[in-house]
């Protein structure tokens, strides 16, 4: 071996030529040789000097220097497999540990070389680079939309100056002082305090868990319910207080009052402390009046007003006022309501009802001199009598203007007024006469009939027949209709009259006749009213009760006369109605017997016919035109001889046949040449040095002398070319000014003429689009230290978003994980089973 | 009878005061304004006229220095100081406002390669060709200590230094880039790629932990500082002067290049610059941005400044005075308005950011009126009668004879360059864009 050492010491480069001979030598050494050994002696001995020299030779760097032959590992005829050098472990049954390690050996798979260390770096380099380039790409949009922004000023980090929002102060606030502390415990603790994020406070949300939604419902339903009623009687109060008469509101109020009383019985029962409270506290208020001479003229306010009273209805009507006032606060209440107890007629209803009537009467005598006449004994002023008197007298004409219009008698303002006095004697009569009450009740017809009965119950059955009438009358209206409540006006009978013909349209005649005696009882009833203030009038004049009747009479013919009148009118309408029915049922005929003219041409009588001249006319030139279509049809059809070409020519001369483009080109140009050719230059004066005046042409001679000639310019480069015009005025000057290319930032000519076009001066806009469009692309402040971007304040933002967005997403990454873990794993141990078998 | 007449309020057309703006009513209706463009277009000529005769941009010079400048940088934190490092081995700092220096220091034996600050601005570094690395402290008014606060040696020269926008960390090049650590006198990385001698070296001031390089083997390296092995490396035809990074958008820089041009480059692709900005008639020394990222300044060896907007090719400024020499090395201002220059012949040179503007507070109608004007000319811009007085610079004689001798010599090789395409076999002779064409390769 010592041998083979010093040969490949020796030389080098013919290691393999060498080697294989050494083999031999090997081989052949068991007849071990004196010479040889010698040799091999000398040889060693002479090894030190060599190697010496050896040392300095430089060598050759190759895969295969190696003394030992390891260079030979890599070739596969001499690899030694570890299976062979362990193959004895397999027979021995020792050595289990061994053995052991072995296995695991051969299971695990062993690593790659490494690369070489310039091409390790190259990779390191280049990983390190892509992943720089992917975290600097993350500038990329700011950088767009910086490069791009319309205007940058720097610095870009502003300090933030603005304001802090009270939002802002709130949610720094926190609560030091123990009183804070109480109060934030109440604010946070609280289930009543809400809560930015929610509609609903806890207790809200209870309580509508609490609440069924059946419940619910019923509860809105009634809520509802209770609006619509309030709307309702607001809308009652709201018509109730804009109706002047003074009366409906005396009235009201009266009625009030009575409930009042009513309610005070009630408390009598009920709740007698309160009741005396209340009874005390009128009982002051009436003292107090009586010892005031507030309401009596002894105001001064009172005392002016009773001046003025005279000439001022206004005035009149506060005095009046006041004295009501006096009366309502001077009366005794619950003396009143004992009587009433009792069943009595109290003292005070009683003066009352006198008043009032006397009122309705008008008899001269004021009724608020009369009724307090037992409460009050102090002496009016005369005056205010008479003016009281007055205004009566004015109303009662003023009823009377009205009275005499049927289409008055339906404001409100009579029949609220009425009705409330039907309401008072109604109470009287309960306490008189039931029978008639009980008749009442079974007419209970319109309000107003009510109450002129009673009227002219109270003035004293003077009317009786009138009265019988009306009854007779009343039922028959009931007969016609007998589920209708009386309270409607003339109209609204006329409405369901009218109703009714349309329900009953088969006997038209019956209820025409129906509707006759209706519109008779309503006319009556108008009349009556009419009667009633006629009473009153009479009562002004004091006239007998006999005459009334008489003239009552009178009026029924009269009525009856308007009535016919109206009757006619009426049926005038109805015959218009019928007419119109009528014709619906002749149309039909109309238009067969139109079909029938177009056929006979006859038919002189029906005058419908619509014949429309314009129909006529239209008709005629379609059919032409339909012809001319079919000519044409047959001409395509037909004629393919015919030539497309041809016939394009031909239509080409027929559109072009009114205009000689040669001749417009040869006038243009005629035109362009004389507009370059140079001109004379006329500087004659006329009446330089010769006379002038209007008709005085300057003479020939001067005309020549003075007109400068141009001399023929160099003849035009288009003069021999027909067909063309040379324009040979080019504006060198203009040129010099335009622009050549089209700019970069341009897609064509039209873009940039018109940003050209586009003057941003203020000349030509307002101030405000002006500052806007001169705004720089940079603004830059002197003295200010610009910094470069700063990473953490730029991508604060995208932070906190990726924040938010990671938290959201944490748990899709991990399945992710796991399944890569899970696919890693299958991997694994299909290698390992792959492995095995392959064993 | 009711006579109906003219009534008006005084208010309405009166003015209240003598200095009271007229209120001039207006009717916009563009029917009764035909001539419109015309009056811009002669309103823009006026404005491009009005900015040639404003455009004095040469503020003053800072002297003071006894060798030629090497460096100029801007202190981080203020905007009046500047430091500077001079061929003899001098560091200053000068109070641009009063135009004085403040302190010079000997700082090292032989040239001062590079000066910067810490951005807490409280402290500079120096190193020069002494194989120093020197810690100054520096007071708000920009006084030096006369001894540095520490000072490390290394074992090469350092050709330059610049320090981390934010952090505690300051890289050096010279055999290659190493990154130290303020607290430490040796490096805490370095990065080598190779046997390479880098000149320049510049953090990137958005995306902090970028470097940029530029060696001498024609290559312009990227760096990762918390990385061990430098990012990639282009190299070019020649040799990258200076690197300056765009401080609004992190991944571009622009290089200065020996061959006259500048090159902008994207960081993500470096194959081909984004732009060539040529202009220059000699080498490139050195560039900067302006802090708003739009335009740079770069110092060239033809004697001259030259400013170029970032999307384009040609310098819209050049400024140079009689005597201004090579101008080694330039900086933008902080609040871009200023440009200081460091050249040749010892002088610091102010200049305006931009040459015509007026400087100092302007009235409301006064700024109104150069807005609108500015806006007139880059309305009008294209038209050949504005653009020309726009472009127009009076240029020294060598620079105006270089540059057409430039041109020439651009044109016959591309004259050639056609000739060659044109008679030879199609496909063989391939068309490389202008940009591609400096660009020798990537490497990984």
């Amino acid at each position: 071996m010592e041998s083979l050492l010093v040969t490949t010491v020796e030389e080098d480069e013919d290691d393999d030529e060498i080697q294989p001979n050494l083999m031999d030598d090997e081989s052949s050494d068991e007849d071990v040789d004196d010479e040889h050994h010698a040799s091999l002696l000398s040889s060693i001995t002479s090894l030190a000097d060599q190697k010496h020299k050896k040392t300095h030779q430089r060598t050759v760097a190759s895969a295969d220097v190696s003394e030992y032959g390891f260079s030979k590992l890599y070739e596969k005829e001499s690899q030694v497999n570890l299976s062979e050098l362990v193959s004895s472990l397999n027979s021995s049954t020792s050595a289990g540990k061994l053995k052991k390690n072995i296995k695991t050996i051969e299971q695990e798979k062993v690593a790659d070389v490494p690369l070489v260390k310039p091409q390790q770096e190259r990779l390191t380099r280049s990983i390190a680079y892509q992943a720089k380039t992917e975290e600097i790409s993350k500038w990329q949009p700011l950088v767009q939309k910086n490069r791009k922004a319309e205007q940058l000023t720097f610095p870009l980090q502003q300090p933030n100056l603005s304001l802090k929002t009270s939002d802002e102060m709130t949610k720094r606030f926190q609560a030091r002082t123990p009183l804070e502390r109480e109060i934030a415990m109440l604010l946070h603790g609280s289930d009543y305090v809400e809560k930015q994020t929610k509609m609903l406070t806890p207790a809200e949300e209870r309580a509508l868990k609490a609440m069924s939604l059946e419940e619910a419902k019923e509860r809105r339903a009634e809520l509802n319910k209770y609006r619509a009623l309030m709307t309702y009687s607001e809308a009652k109060f709201r018509r109730q207080k804009k109706i002047k008469s003074k009366r409906f509101h005396k009235i009201l109020r009266k009625e009030k009052l009575k409930k009042e009383e009513k309610e005070l019985d009630v408390l009598q029962k009920t709740d007698p402390e309160s009741y005396l409270e209340k009874i005390e506290y009128a009982d002051r208020a009436r003292v107090e009046e009586r010892m005031s001479l507030k309401h009596r003229g002894g105001s001064k306010f009172a005392r002016k007003k009773m001046m003025y009273a005279r000439y001022d209805p206004l005035a009149r009507q506060a005095v009046q006022d006041m004295i009501e006032k006096n009366k309502e606060l001077t009366k005794k209440h619950y003396e009143s309501s004992d009587e009433d107890e009792d069943g009595d007629v109290s003292m005070d209803d009683d003066a009352e009802f006198r008043m009032l009537s006397a009122a309705l009467d008008a008899k001269g005598d004021n009724p608020w001199m009369k009724a307090p006449t037992k409460s009050s004994d102090f002496v009016r002023p005369k005056k205010i009598t008479q003016v009281k008197k007055n205004t009566e007298a004015s109303d009662s004409e003023e009823e009377e203007v009205l009275t005499f219009h049927p289409d008055n008698m339906n404001t409100d303002k009579n029949l609220l007024e009425l009705e409330a006095q039907r309401q008072k004697k109604l109470k009287l009569k309960n306490k008189t006469q039931n029978v008639e009450v009980f008749d009442m009740s079974n007419i209970d017809s319109s309000g107003k009939e009510q109450q002129e009965f009673d009227e002219d119950k109270v003035d004293g059955d003077e009317n009786d027949e009138l009265e019988k009438k009306l009854s007779k009358s009343l039922k028959e209206e009931e007969l016609v209709t007998p589920g209708k409540k009386g309270r409607k006006k003339k109209k609204k009978n006329h409405k369901s009259g009218e109703e009714k013909t349309t329900d009953v349209s088969e006997d038209k005649k019956d209820v025409e006749d129906l509707f006759n005696i209706l519109e008779n009882v309503e006319k009556r009833h108008a009349k009556n009213k009419k009667t009633k203030k006629e009473t009153k009038l009479k009562a002004n004049s004091k006239s007998s009760v006999e005459s009334n009747k008489e003239e009552n009479c009178e009026l029924e013919v009269n009525n009856d006369e308007e009535l016919s009148h109206s009757m006619t009118r009426k049926r005038t309408m109805e015959e218009y109605e019928s007419n119109w029915a009528e014709e619906e049922d002749k149309t039909p005929a109309k238009v067969k017997k139109q079909e029938n003219s177009e056929e006979s041409s006859q038919a002189p009588n029906i005058k419908m016919v619509s014949i429309d001249p314009k129909k006529l006319f239209t008709i005629g030139p379609e059919v032409i035109k339909s012809t001319d279509g079919a000519e044409i049809v047959t001409n395509e059809d037909g004629d393919n001889m015919l030539d497309v070409e041809e016939e394009q020519r031909m239509t080409i001369a027929q559109a072009f046949a009114d205009d000689d483009v040669i001749e417009e080109f040869k006038l243009e140009k005629r035109e362009i040449v004389d507009q370059d050719k140079p001109k004379d230059i006329d500087l004659v004066l006329p009446g330089w040095g010769e006379w002038g005046g209007a008709d005085i042409e300057p003479s020939k001679k001067k005309k020549k002398r003075f007109t400068i000639r141009q001399k023929n310019r160099v003849k035009r480069k288009d003069s021999k070319m027909a067909n063309v015009i040379l324009h040979e005025k080019k504006d060198d000057a203009v040129a010099q000014h335009q622009v050549k290319q089209l700019p970069r930032q341009f897609l064509n000519t039209k873009q940039f003429e018109q940003s050209i076009s586009q003057p941003i001066g203020n000349t030509w806009n307002p101030e405000k689009a002006f500052h806007r469009m001169i705004q720089p692309k940079v603004v830059t402040q002197l003295g200010s230290i610009i910094k470069p971007m700063d990473k953490e304040e730029m991508f604060k933002k995208q932070k906190l978003n990726k924040k938010a967005g990671a938290d959201f997403n944490k748990n899709v990454p991990k399945k992710n994980q796991d399944k890569n873990k899970s696919r890693k794993d299958i991997k694994n141990i299909k290698k390992k089973v792959i492995n095995r078998k392959r064993k | 009878m009711k006579i109906k007449c003219l009534s008006r309020n005084p208010d309405d057309f009166l003015r209240e005061t003598k200095r009271d703006i007229h209120k001039v009513p207006r009717n916009y209706d563009p029917k009764l304004h035909p001539f419109e463009a015309p009056r811009e277009y002669v309103r823009a000529l006026n404005a491009a006229k009005l900015e040639r005769v404003f455009a004095k941009p040469f503020l003053g010079s800072l002297d003071g220095h006894r060798d030629s400048v090497s460096v100029i940088r801007k202190h981080p934190t203020s905007l009046s100081l500047l430091l500077s490092g001079a061929y003899d081995g001098e560091v200053r700092v000068w109070n641009i406002t009063k135009r004085n220096c403040v302190k010079s220091v000997q700082a090292h034996d032989g040239l001062v390669n590079g000066v910067c600050g810490h951005p807490n601005g409280e402290y500079i570094f120096s190193v020069g060709a002494d194989k120093q690395i020197k810690q100054w402290n520096i007071t708000v008014d920009g006084d030096l200590q006369d001894q540095p606060k520490s000072t490390i040696l290394g074992r090469s020269v350092f050709q330059d230094i610049d320090h981390h926008g934010k952090d505690n960390f300051f890289a050096t090049c010279g055999v290659g880039v190493n990154i130290w650590d303020e607290e430490r006198t040796e490096p805490i990385r370095y990065f080598t790629w190779g046997v390479d001698s880098i000149h320049h070296v510049k953090f990137n001031p958005v995306e902090t932990n970028i470097l940029g390089a530029a060696a001498s083997d024609r290559s312009i390296l990227l760096y990762d500082m918390r990385g061990s092995t430098p990012l990639r490396k282009v190299i070019l035809k020649l040799r990258s002067n200076a690197i300056s990074w765009n401080p609004m958008e992190a991944f571009i820089f622009t290089v200065a290049n020996e061959d006259y041009n500048c090159y902008t480059f994207d960081m993500r692709k470096l194959s081909i610059p984004l732009n060539v900005h040529r202009d220059h008639v000699a080498a490139v020394m050195d560039v900067d941005y302006s802090p708003t990222g739009k335009e740079f300044v770069t110092a060239g060896y033809d004697h001259c400044l030259r400013i170029f907007k970032l999307d384009q090719g040609h310098s819209r400024e050049v400024y140079h005075t009689k005597r201004m020499h090579r101008v080694h090395t330039v900086c933008w201002s902080l609040d871009d308005k200023y440009i200081m220059s460091g050249s040749e012949e010892m002088n610091i040179r102010l200049w305006k950011a931009r040459a015509w503007e007026k400087l100092g507070t302007l009235k409301s109608r006064e700024s109104t009126a150069l807005q609108y004007n500015d806006k007139l000319k880059t309305k009008f811009g294209n038209h050949p009668q504005v653009r020309r007085i726009l472009k127009h610079r009076h240029v020294s004689k060598m620079i105006f004879h270089n540059t057409r001798e430039i041109r020439k010599i651009r044109e016959a090789a591309k004259k050639r360059e056609q000739n060659r395409m044109e008679n030879s076999k199609i496909g063989t002779v391939q068309y490389t864009s202008e940009r591609e064409s400096h660009v020798i390769g990537e490497k990984e």
